[in-house]
């Protein structure tokens, strides 16, 4: 067990005492992540109008008021959980900024792969692609672009899902299977299969590999 | 600790370990991997490929720039353009080059602007820039150079200009310098200075051009400086002298800096202002006003140049190099966001009078980042501090050109122009400045009773608050005008007592400094006398308070009675009763509130009842508590922003709550969250700094946030940048200390802030030590001139402690005697406030110092006395009923300290008791004094 995951325990035991000093310590230890959830979460018109540190702050405020049901659920991981206090502020901004005025059910957010539009997509793909390759192979890398944005579009929404959480977020894999309701075995196959898709789309292009 | 599953993919475990130590900074290899792992090298080798692709791309997103490349400049040997001879080149600057041309069709010479095509980044802005010309080409006036007309040829597009015979400020600036440095002779005025320099760069010029092969010689110290030695139809005679008596200049006088100095500067100002003004009646901007692009001709006339033409180049010249620089230090801080207006270029003029009135650039930086940063987040030092010799007027009429606020400036170039012409004119200007004595004066003026009663409040005080409480009762009993009597007795209360706290002693050294870095909030230290006029006042209003429930005329004027009694309970110490007054405070606005009304005028007071409530909380450790009611008080101020965006005291208080919120998430433990509130609140200080320069609550607070920011970054890399902050800081308070001599307040502040700083354990022993010299100097005065006020003593006794402790590194007997006096002015304070609790942890610190330098110099005897007192009184500290886990923290540190002491001594029994309780105390309190 390493260093910090003993101290993240004790820190979790002094919560599930009651020290709620404790909560502080173990938000500092996940608020980076939870700052890197959020920026790869919001929608990018909001990006310019919210800071995410507002958002986080609101969000630890949150989690005081309800430390309580955390504490009494004793199955549920921290960082799960606060991802999911955070996901509802996020909703809530999305709410009042962006469907202000029209209160369509229909407009309802999505939590589960509500970031991969078409252009996600292809904002991925570009950059998976476009970082690495030199600047002479444009046509191919446009090629190349394409394709992976074909792979990232045609994958399950959870795959995609999954490969997500596990970068972005930096979620471990029984994070992950917490947080989309599958078995941990049914989450780590699923990022492995996301992978090779990924491979696939990509190979032969050694560039984008290169360490 | 990887679990393995059996149910898990093998590869997929591996992938999450090996992301695990790549987080945490060790470098795993795939082969490695590939190595420890045969039996899976395949699906090692086919997925962990894309998982690193996956993670890079993580980066990729975070944080990705995109790099321009700088438009480079080369044009061809030139020979002809069009109808236009080229003689030679006279300037060139990141942009475009001027040559000297000859017109064959008129046979007269001209200036040609040649831009590569490079310059423009696409079509639009070349049809922006062929529109601009021709209107810059209807332009006629005396001071604005006029534009002949426009042409392209082989992708060079180019304008034609009147040829000037003349020097660009920049150059005159450049010239004043090297006079100002060489003290030249005495007669020397603007004129003649910039004479001489005409005269020089003609002799100069003239080798350039019979040196054909370097014709941009001239041309390297400024990017367009046009010299040239003949203008045509112009008589080539050059003598100074003839020309003065020629001139219709004013008669010189003899000091560098003379009235016809400054007559001559403001006439200067005045042809470039008019010049202007005329161009934005014709609805043309300048938008690049700078001392490069004005041109002095010999005739005392100066010329504006490359009108308009900054249009559509603008934006592309921030993103390169060269004299985006010089553009950027000219640029009004809107500019930056994008909206310019005419108001844009008054800043503009403004800054090259600063330049050209103090020879400094007002904003100063190499880089981009640097110059943008200054632009928008610094105020230029007054005129005056760097030359006295600047007419005070003068100094008005700049600075009011370049407020960063458009609102605050000159509406129009006109409005300068005249106010110029009247400085000239010896008349008295239009821009005012506001001092804090005129500004009482007319407050006096307009509320002639409210005036005289404050004042007689303070001159006696405690009859005055007896009659103040005796109107009230007699008020209530006349229900008649009950109303507005009770509130004129709340005034009067209220002024009563900001006259009463310039009396009080604040001291924010509070005696937690060791564990915090960070700790802005005053803690007043209240004398037993003071402290029983409070407690009548606190009766006052809680009576005030509980009498008018339900009236809901007088609504705010409870709430306000609340504050105040939960201020007064705070700075007696009892934070639980603050904080049960500043509740009912936020009760009282909050049940006033409409639920739907948006511009809510009661905003900033429910503010500043939840930031106040905050603050009680945050003394009583229940710092979650204390965040939620400024997350509170921190929405409601961002909503008021946003229908009230121009509100200074919501945008105040928003700073007071930043800073509230870094000092509590400095003890939440959240330190990346507590430099950015503290950043924050700077950033909005600033401003309203700017906003009001006068406004001394603001500059007092922007120097306390500058100088809690400091202890952040005092040390690592930004050390240069944390000097920086604390010079402000200093600076801010020196002004305040300057300006009102007779508040000695500002220089206690300043002298505290000194000594908070040397003790800071931030930064090296030099400038630490020297901090404590300052704060010693500071001390020293305000304790001769004002030798009763306890605070000041307090103050010395802090400095001279700290003082000592880091000169015990130079000399150790000295320090001896240094403690011992900064302990004598603590024991004074003890024996004459008794009923003082901070004295007397203030004291035990000072002795527990003082014990250190004792163990040092091998007096054991005396360093064990020492900490006797200093447990002695820190337990009366504790014992006082205060709440402070600090002060009980300190005490078993103490008890320890005195434990060693004594068993160095022999007395073994002794030392263990004492050790024995100190482990008690620790115990007592642990996890919180680890927390």
């Amino acid at each position: 067990m390493t260093h910090d995951e003993t101290r993240e325990d004790l820190l979790l035991a002094r919560l599930m005492e009651g020290d709620q000093a404790a909560l502080a310590q173990l938000y500092s230890v996940h608020r980076d992540r939870l700052k890197q959830m959020l920026s790869h979460r919001i929608d990018r018109r909001l990006r310019q109008r919210v800071d995410l540190s507002d958002v986080l702050q609101d969000v630890y405020i949150d989690a005081l008021k309800r430390l309580r049901h955390f504490t009494s659920m004793q199955e549920q991981s921290f960082y799960v959980w606060l991802r999911q206090i955070a996901m509802q502020r996020l909703i809530d901004l999305h709410r009042r900024h962006l469907l202000a005025g029209k209160r369509a059910a229909s407009a309802e957010l999505p939590l589960v792969g509500n970031n991969f539009n078409a252009s996600a997509s292809h904002d991925w793909a570009v950059q998976l692609v476009g970082s690495q390759v030199s600047a002479s192979k444009v046509v191919v890398q446009q090629e190349l672009i394409a394709r992976v944005e074909n792979v990232l579009d045609r994958m399950d929404v959870v795959d995609r899902e999954v490969l997500a959480l596990r970068h972005f977020e930096e979620m471990s894999n029984s994070e992950i299977a917490e947080a989309l309701g599958l078995s941990p075995a049914a989450a780590s196959n699923r990022y492995v299969r996301a992978l090779s898709r990924l491979r696939e789309a990509l190979a032969g292009e050694s560039d984008l590999f290169a360490e | 600790m990887i679990h393995a599953s059996d149910q898990r993919a093998p590869v997929e475990v591996l992938c999450e370990e090996y992301l695990l130590k790549s987080r945490r900074g060790e470098a795993p290899t795939v082969d490695d991997y590939v190595a420890s792992h045969p039996h899976l090298k395949e699906e090692i080798l086919a997925v962990f490929p894309a998982m690193l692709a996956m993670e890079r791309l993580k980066v990729d997103r975070s944080g990705h720039h995109h790099s321009r490349r700088p438009v480079r400049l080369h044009i061809d040997r030139l020979e002809q353009l069009g109808d236009y001879k080229i003689l030679r080149e006279i300037g060139s600057g990141g942009m475009a080059i001027v040559y000297e041309a000859e017109q064959q069709s008129l046979h007269r010479k001209v200036a040609v602007k040649v831009f590569p095509e490079q310059a423009f980044g696409d079509s639009k802005q070349l049809r922006r820039f062929q529109r601009e010309a021709l209107t810059v080409g209807r332009l006629h006036h005396t001071n604005i150079v006029p534009v002949f007309g426009t042409g392209v040829q082989d992708g060079l597009h180019y304008y034609v200009m009147q040829l000037l015979d003349g020097i660009s400020l920049d150059n005159v600036i450049d010239e004043l310098k090297l006079h100002s440095l060489q003290q030249a002779s005495p007669q020397d005025t603007l004129q003649l200075i910039v004479e001489r320099r005409m005269q020089k760069d003609a002799s100069h010029s003239l080798q350039s051009t019979s040196a054909q092969s370097e014709p941009s010689v001239t041309t390297a110290l400024s990017s367009l400086q046009w010299t040239h030695r003949s203008k045509p139809m112009e008589e080539p005679d050059n003598q100074p002298a003839d020309r003065q008596t020629k001139d219709s200049s004013p008669p010189l006088l003899s000091i560098p800096h003379s009235k016809g100095f400054w007559r001559q500067f403001a006439d200067l100002g005045r042809q470039i202002a008019s010049g202007l003004q005329y161009a934005h009646d014709q609805g043309v901007l300048h938008r690049d006003i700078k001392p490069s692009n004005l041109v002095i001709d010999k005739n005392w006339r100066v010329w504006i140049t490359d009108f308009g033409l900054a249009i559509g180049l603008a934006q592309d010249r921030l993103s390169q190099t060269g004299d985006i620089i010089g553009t950027l230090r000219y640029m009004a801080p809107e500019q930056f966001q994008g909206t310019v207006d005419v108001r844009s270029d008054i800043y503009s003029l403004g800054l090259t009078l600063y330049e050209l009135m103090t020879l400094r650039p007002a904003f100063d930086g190499f880089t981009r980042a640097e110059l943008t940063k200054c632009v928008l987040a610094s105020t230029p030092v007054a005129p005056r501090s760097i030359c006295r010799d600047i007419p005070s007027d003068l100094e008005t009429i700049v600075l009011k050109a370049i407020s960063r606020d458009p609102a605050s400036r000159y509406q129009s170039a006109q409005e300068l122009a005249d106010d110029l012409q009247r400085f000239s004119a010896g008349k008295p200007i239009r821009a005012r400045r506001v001092g804090p004595a005129e500004r009482l004066a007319r407050w006096s003026l307009r509320n002639p009773t409210i005036a005289t009663m404050a004042l007689a409040l303070v001159v006696c005080a405690v009859v005055s608050l007896l009659t103040v409480t005796y109107n009230w009762q007699l008020a209530v009993r006349e229900q008649k005008r009950a109303e507005v009597n009770l509130a004129l007795a709340l005034e009067s209360m209220n002024q009563f007592l900001v006259n009463f706290e310039a009396d009080w002693m604040a001291h924010p050294l509070a005696p937690d400094t060791d564990e915090s870095v960070v700790d802005s909030s005053l803690r007043f230290v209240v004398s037993a006398h003071s402290a029983a006029v409070l407690e009548e006042a606190l009766h006052f209003y809680d009576q005030f308070a509980k009498q008018n429930v339900g009236d809901p005329k007088l609504i705010r004027d409870r709430a306000k009675a609340y504050l105040r009694a939960g201020d007064i309970h705070e700075r007696l110490g009892q934070f639980d009763q603050a904080e049960v007054k500043f509740e009912n405070c936020v009760e009282t606005l909050e049940a006033f509130v409409q639920p739907d009304s948006s511009a809510d005028e009661s905003a900033i007071e429910r503010a500043v009842a939840h930031n106040r409530l905050a603050m009680a909380m945050f003394e009583q450790y229940k710092y979650d508590d204390a965040m939620h009611e400024l997350v509170v008080a921190r929405n409601i101020l961002q909503a008021y922003l946003t229908q009230h965006e121009q509100s200074r005291e919501g945008r105040y208080e928003l700073a007071i709550t930043n800073s509230n919120m870094g000092d509590v998430s400095w003890r939440l433990r959240m330190g990346d969250d507590s430099i950015r509130q503290h950043q924050r609140a700077i950033f909005l200080l600033e401003q309203l700094v700017d906003i009001d320069p006068k406004n001394a609550m603001y500059r007092l607070s922007l120097a306390r946030s500058y100088r809690d920011y400091f202890l952040f970054i005092a040390h690592g890399r930004k050390r240069e940048y944390a000097r920086e902050i604390l010079d402000s800081a200093e600076r801010l308070l020196n002004e305040l200390v300057e300006e009102f001599p007779t508040v000695p307040d500002y220089r206690c502040e300043m002298s505290e802030m000194l000594t908070k700083m040397a003790a800071s354990n931030r930064g090296d022993f030099e400038s630490r030590y020297e901090l404590s010299v300052r704060a010693v100097d500071f001390a020293e005065k305000l304790v001769q001139d004002y030798a009763s006020i306890p605070r000041y003593r307090s103050a010395l006794a802090e400095a001279l402690s700290v003082h000592a402790q880091l000169g015990e590194r130079i000399s150790l007997e000295s320090a001896k005697l240094i403690h011992a006096r900064s302990v004598n002015y603590y024991e004074s304070l003890q024996r004459q406030f008794p009923a003082v609790a901070d004295y007397w942890t203030f004291s035990a610190r000072a002795r527990s110092r003082q014990a250190d330098c004792f163990e040092q110099l091998h007096e054991p005897l005396a360093a064990r006395n020492a900490m006797l007192q200093a447990v002695e009184n820190q337990q009366k500290y504790v014992d006082s009923g205060r709440i402070s886990l600090f002060g009980k923290r300190d005490l078993a540190q103490y008890m320890r300290k005195q434990s060693n002491y004594e068993a160095e001594l022999g007395n073994a029994g002794k030392s263990e008791s004492l050790k024995n309780a100190a482990d008690k105390i620790w115990r007592e309190n642990r996890h919180r004094f680890r927390y």
